[in-house]
């Protein structure tokens, strides 16, 4: 009997977890973000051999067909600007968690967590909105990972 | 030993062994967390390794046309 109502004390605390929610979603936005950087460098690889078997390698005809291919722009607008940007809203979003779960009072807001996690999971959505030619059937997969953020609502 | 009292042994030990299954898979699910958490927490970015690589390798070829 001891046994039983221990081991019922350890699962209504691990259910009384909210916590747990926010790292797997907060992951789960990590993770779409890794697909999108994969997607568009395939992409951008397609647009180069594309090049290639159009112009030859190094020549200036090449070298004009990738630079101005929307898959080279798009992988210079991922690095430059929005990868950095998802990247300073994860960073965010793990410093909040870590210093929330620390602190003493453990009350747990997914409204205020929506809040935190939003810049980066609508930044990936908005990446694979404007990029979904390039990512194929990847993009599905992609926003299924964003999707894990529920009750999100990106403008 | 009466029948009611081995079936009421029989159940606490069905809802015991159910509990203990449900423990342990919370348990496991427990470390997942916590592991992620630290995965998080050592590496809160996106794994930007693969736009850096293309990006360099098709840069190169972009520099002195011949």
């Amino acid at each position: 009997m001891r046994q039983i109502i221990i081991i019922l004390a350890l699962l209504l605390t691990a259910s009384c977890n909210p916590y747990a929610a926010a790292w797997r979603t907060t992951g789960a936005v990590r993770e779409a973000g890794t697909l999108v950087d994969k997607a568009i460098a395939e992409a951008a690889y397609a647009a180069q051999k594309r090049c290639v078997s159009k112009h030859g390698k190094d020549t200036g005809p090449y070298v004009d067909c990738v630079k101005g291919s929307g898959e080279w722009k798009a992988l210079n607008q991922w690095r430059d600007k929005a990868r950095p940007a998802i990247n300073s809203a994860l960073v965010a979003t793990v410093t909040a968690l870590t210093i929330a779960e620390h602190a003493k009072d453990k009350k747990f807001s997914w409204q205020l967590f929506l809040e935190i996690v939003k810049p980066a999971a609508c930044g990936i959505a908005r990446a694979v909105e404007q990029w979904k030619g390039f990512f194929g059937s990847k993009a599905q997969a992609i926003m299924i990972g964003v999707q894990a953020v529920k009750g999100l609502v990106c403008k | 030993m009466s029948d009611d009292e081995t079936n009421v042994g029989g159940v606490i030990g069905s809802i015991g062994a159910l509990l203990a299954a449900a423990a342990m898979a919370i348990q496991r699910a427990t470390a997942e967390v916590e592991k992620l958490k630290k995965d998080l927490q050592e590496q809160p970015t996106i794994d930007g390794s693969a736009s850096d690589k293309a990006h360099e390798d098709i840069g190169a070829g972009l520099k002195d046309p011949e």
